[in-house]
């Protein structure tokens, strides 16, 4: 829905930009013709003048007419420019089509020295070639344009890459189609778009390069000028008119501001996904306060360690609508008891877990008459540290669920840092007793490691250890074994019936896996569209005792494997 | 644990008995290192090749471009001498080398050896590129970070638009006319801090700010758009499920991350600073290695330009280098599959 509603906006970037380049190119055709007498006329009685209405941006030190300078440096400018560009863009684009056509050594060696290239300042390069070419406006064009290259060279042979892969030109190939055809038929169209994409924004850093190169004085030579050596003469004089820097300054943000929108704009029209990034901030609708439909105390039972009355869960439209997406569901889970929610991905069951948890997305309502997790009002704001060792949770990708940057122990022990005061000795010695007491090898060496040098069955197993260490009144298990391979599953539930055993706490466990939930839990609830629709035993799923022909549904398709598996043996 | 062995161990086993090598050989960093350490030859390799053929691909007679249109004949075969012109060009080649390793890398057409020339300048271009760059970083990922952490869940919308525009028309402005404005606010206007010359301390302000602020701009831009999308990802909800602490979230958990998303997106830039820092040169007089490459070019002294070029070039890989081994540092997983392209 974002994607369209920003799509316009790309479209606004690119007419921006394209006007302003327009408006660049009838300045460079017409300007000349028009401003070239007022830009050459030596008169010195007028110099160094500040600007005035003849002279908007005053007088150079032979008082010409600065604003007529820089209208007509503007063809130079951009005929430099866009000659540049052409040169990389061509001699780029066809050398790293040529090269995909060779021989994989060959490719190889080039595409090597190649990044070596890329690696170097595009200016230095430059200067390569102006030292061997001179300086003056055409050697600087070169220069420029050489340096250019190896970008091109990169981009379109690894564009050119993918598309050699695709399977249409792998049939191309085997149907003997001369290479030349194959590049010319597959590979240039293909590429063509992102190569566009490139060059236009590749022409702003061009037009910066040349400009700088005259700056310096190695491009464009007096009587000659274009915006780099206005700048460059400007410089010169600047402590007696420095108004002189101001007008080719202008046209150089100005012009290279165009070709940047126009680069942008077309990114965003040819990929929709790049307009929603730099669009940058999705809004979200202030989060609505949770609410407390009724105050109802002493609804839920003495015996429960944690109860929800009446939650309702909902989105909250830019308009204000509001839609709901779990409604009015009530449980209560004993102590040491694992209450299972079965449902298909988006009936709610993980919104539900992580709304009682407090950490239901940014943008939601959320509404009960109440949660409470033992002594925890989850509908007050409690504090972080009762948090923390109120509720402890496991996700369902483990592979994701831990910075990448950091060593395990480093981030398994923050929590007990900030909650619990412990200091780093006790913290590793800790987790260390956990993961031995979870039967994990070398517990020492699974600390010291980054997440991806573990396994995910390894890494759910430390989220339990540290589970046990917080001793939580709620352990939230949100899928916790869908990511792993079959043979781990089992390990790690059981490592989760074992932390059932070593506590007392309550334990929720989602998921979409009957099986699973059968083995493993006390009372089942089955949720469907929002709501929970039954609640079960292990026996009654066993029996296929259920009401409700959803449930039904959600047994006949684990039945149908069960009964493939054990066909025709018994148990 | 098998699957914890990094390729290192593979390739280093794979030719000497494990035995043999000591422990430190088997580490990650070992192999990183002489990757490292290849891609470093090879870029010099690719510079000496490159800057010794600047003299062998110049139009007509090299000799006569050197001296000048106006020299005479003694003079023109007096350059052709002392460029070596008259031998073949596998003996040059290995002239050049010799020069190279013993540090004088040819001697000036003006005055006393290229090397000397070049350590006498160099210092003034590195301060100056080197603090940039520093300063890029620092305030980049401290901007970057801040605005994506204060604009978080569309708060202070109207920040976001801020940021987003002036950094975008900043970083559209070039190098030099940015030094140029700031001369005419800070230096004429102002009169706060010198317009040139590298005389006193406060000379180093301007070209510094000059060359650092249009970076600043485009990386935090990256930094901003990388931090918002390390924001939505799991490891940060799992410290929300923790109820760690803002701060420890944003500084342990984000910053890291988007350090190395924002760095290896941005290595090029970076290097490329050096680029930026010899236009910046002209701007401010600023007697570095800039200004005498290009007064080399238009004098034509081919030894100080080919000199020039090649420590400039050998910065580059070098900042490049350096950006590897801090990702590395950073975040382990670059130790074994970043390539070099």
């Amino acid at each position: 829905m974002s994607v369209t509603r920003r799509r316009p906006r790309g479209n606004a970037v690119f007419w921006a930009g394209f006007l302003l380049l327009a408006a660049f190119v009838a300045i460079a055709v017409v300007g000349p013709m028009v401003f070239s007498d007022a830009a050459n006329r030596i008169n010195p009685l007028e110099a160094r003048g500040a600007p005035s209405s003849d002279n908007p941006f005053g007088t150079d030190g032979f008082g010409r007419d600065i604003f007529a300078r820089v209208v007509t440096a503007t063809r130079l400018t951009l005929l430099l420019t866009f000659g540049a560009s052409l040169i990389s863009f061509v001699v780029g684009t066809f050398v790293g089509v040529v090269v995909r056509l060779l021989g994989p050594r060959l490719q190889a060696a080039i595409i090597q020295v190649n990044a070596v290239a890329v690696a170097f300042p595009a200016l230095i390069l430059a200067l390569v070639v102006a030292s061997i070419m001179g300086s003056g406006s055409v050697p600087a064009m070169v220069a420029v344009g050489i340096a250019g290259i190896p970008m091109y060279i990169r981009l379109t042979s690894t564009l050119a890459a993918r598309v050699v892969n695709e399977d249409y030109v792998r049939i191309a190939e085997l149907q003997r189609v001369p290479r030349v055809v194959v590049a010319v038929r597959h590979i240039l169209p293909n590429v063509a778009i992102p190569l566009s994409v490139a060059a236009a924004n590749s022409t702003a850093f061009t037009l910066v390069e040349l400009s700088s190169l005259s700056f310096i004085g190695l491009g464009v030579q007096a009587p000659d000028y274009d915006y780099g050596r206005m700048l460059n003469e400007g410089l010169a004089e600047m402590s007696g008119q420095p108004w002189g820097v101001f007008g080719p300054s202008i046209g150089m943000v100005v012009l290279g501001l165009g070709i940047l929108l126009f680069g942008d704009g077309l990114a965003a029209m040819v990929d929709p996904k790049v307009a929603v990034q730099k669009g940058g901030i999705t809004r979200f609708v202030e989060a609505v306060k949770a609410g407390r439909t009724q105050s109802d105390a002493g609804a839920g039972r003495t015996e429960s360690a944690v109860v929800v009355d009446k939650l309702s869960v909902g989105t909250l439209s830019e308009s204000g609508e509001r839609s709901t997406l779990v409604k009015d569901v009530s449980f209560h889970i004993a102590p040491r008891e694992i209450l299972g929610i079965v449902g298909e991905s988006g009936s709610g069951k993980s919104l539900t877990a992580m709304s009682i948890a407090g950490l239901a997305p940014i943008g939601l309502w959320r509404a009960a008459r109440q949660v409470r997790i033992r002594e925890t009002d989850m509908l007050e704001r409690p504090d972080p540290s009762v948090l923390a060792r109120t509720v402890s949770l496991i996700y369902q990708d483990p592979m994701s669920t831990f910075s990448p940057s950091l060593r395990m122990g480093s981030q398994l022990g923050d929590v007990f840092r900030q909650h619990l005061g412990w200091d780093s000795r006790r913290i590793h010695q800790e987790l260390v007793d956990a993961l031995s007491a979870l039967s994990t090898p070398d517990p020492e060496r699974v600390l010291r490691q980054f997440p991806h040098q573990l396994s995910g069955g390894l890494l759910q197993r430390c989220l339990i250890a540290q589970a046990l260490l917080l001793d939580p009144e709620l352990l939230i298990a949100d899928e916790p074994t869908t990511a792993l391979d079959v043979s781990v599953q089992a390990d790690v539930l059981r490592k989760i019936y074992r932390f059932r055993a070593d506590s007392d706490a309550s334990v929720l466990l989602i998921s979409h896996d009957l099986g699973v939930v059968e083995e493993l839990c006390d009372r089942v609830l089955v949720m469907y569209h929002g709501e929970f629709v039954e609640e079960l035993t292990p026996d009654q799923i066993r029996t296929r005792d259920v009401q409700h022909s959803y449930t039904q549904r959600l047994l006949d398709a684990t039945l149908y494997f069960e009964g493939a598996a054990h066909g025709n043996g018994d148990r | 644990m098998a699957s914890t062995q990094s390729p290192a161990d593979s390739k280093v086993f794979k030719f000497v008995p494990r035995r043999f090598v000591p422990e430190w050989l088997g580490s990650p960093w070992a192999w990183f290192l002489t990757r490292k350490l290849g891609t470093l030859l090879l870029s010099f390799a690719f510079l000496v090749v490159v800057t010794f053929s600047i003299v062998l691909l110049i139009p007509g007679d090299a000799a006569r471009a050197a001296a000048g249109p106006d020299a005479s004949l003694d003079v023109v075969e007096a350059t052709r001498q002392s460029l070596g012109l008259n031998e073949p060009v596998w003996r040059r080649f290995l002239n050049y080398v010799g020069d190279i390793f013993s540090g004088t890398l040819g001697t000036s057409f003006r005055v006393g050896t290229v090397g000397e020339q070049i350590a006498v300048r160099a210092p003034y271009t590195l301060i100056v590129a080197g603090s940039a760059i520093l300063i890029t970083l620092i305030l980049a990922f401290v901007l970057g970070v801040g605005v994506t952490v204060l604009t978080r869940d569309g708060r202070r919308a109207w920040l976001a638009q801020v940021f987003s525009w002036v950094t975008a028309v900043v970083d559209a402005i070039p190098v030099y006319v940015r030094g140029t404005l700031l001369i005419i606010v800070f230096a004429l206007s102002l009169g706060m801090l010198p317009a040139g010359g590298a005389q006193q301390p406060s000379s180093f302000v301007l070209p510094i700010v000059a060359l650092a602020i249009g970076p600043v701009c485009s990386l935090s831009r990256i930094v901003r758009r990388e931090a918002d999308s390390a924001l939505q990802a799991n490891y940060i909800r799992t410290t929300d499920g923790w109820r760690l602490a803002g701060r420890t979230v944003y500084l342990k958990y984000l910053l890291p991350n988007v350090v190395t998303a924002a760095l290896t997106l941005s290595g090029l830039m970076l290097s490329g600073m050096i680029g930026g820092a010899l236009v910046m040169e002209q701007v401010f007089s600023w007697p570095g290695l800039g200004t005498s490459v290009v007064n080399a070019i238009i004098t034509r002294d081919y030894p100080v330009i080919q000199g020039t070029i090649l420590v400039l070039g050998m910065v580059a890989v070098i900042i490049n280098i350096l950006i590897d081994v801090a990702l590395a540092a950073v975040d382990p997983r670059h130790l074994e599959s970043r390539s070099d392209s």
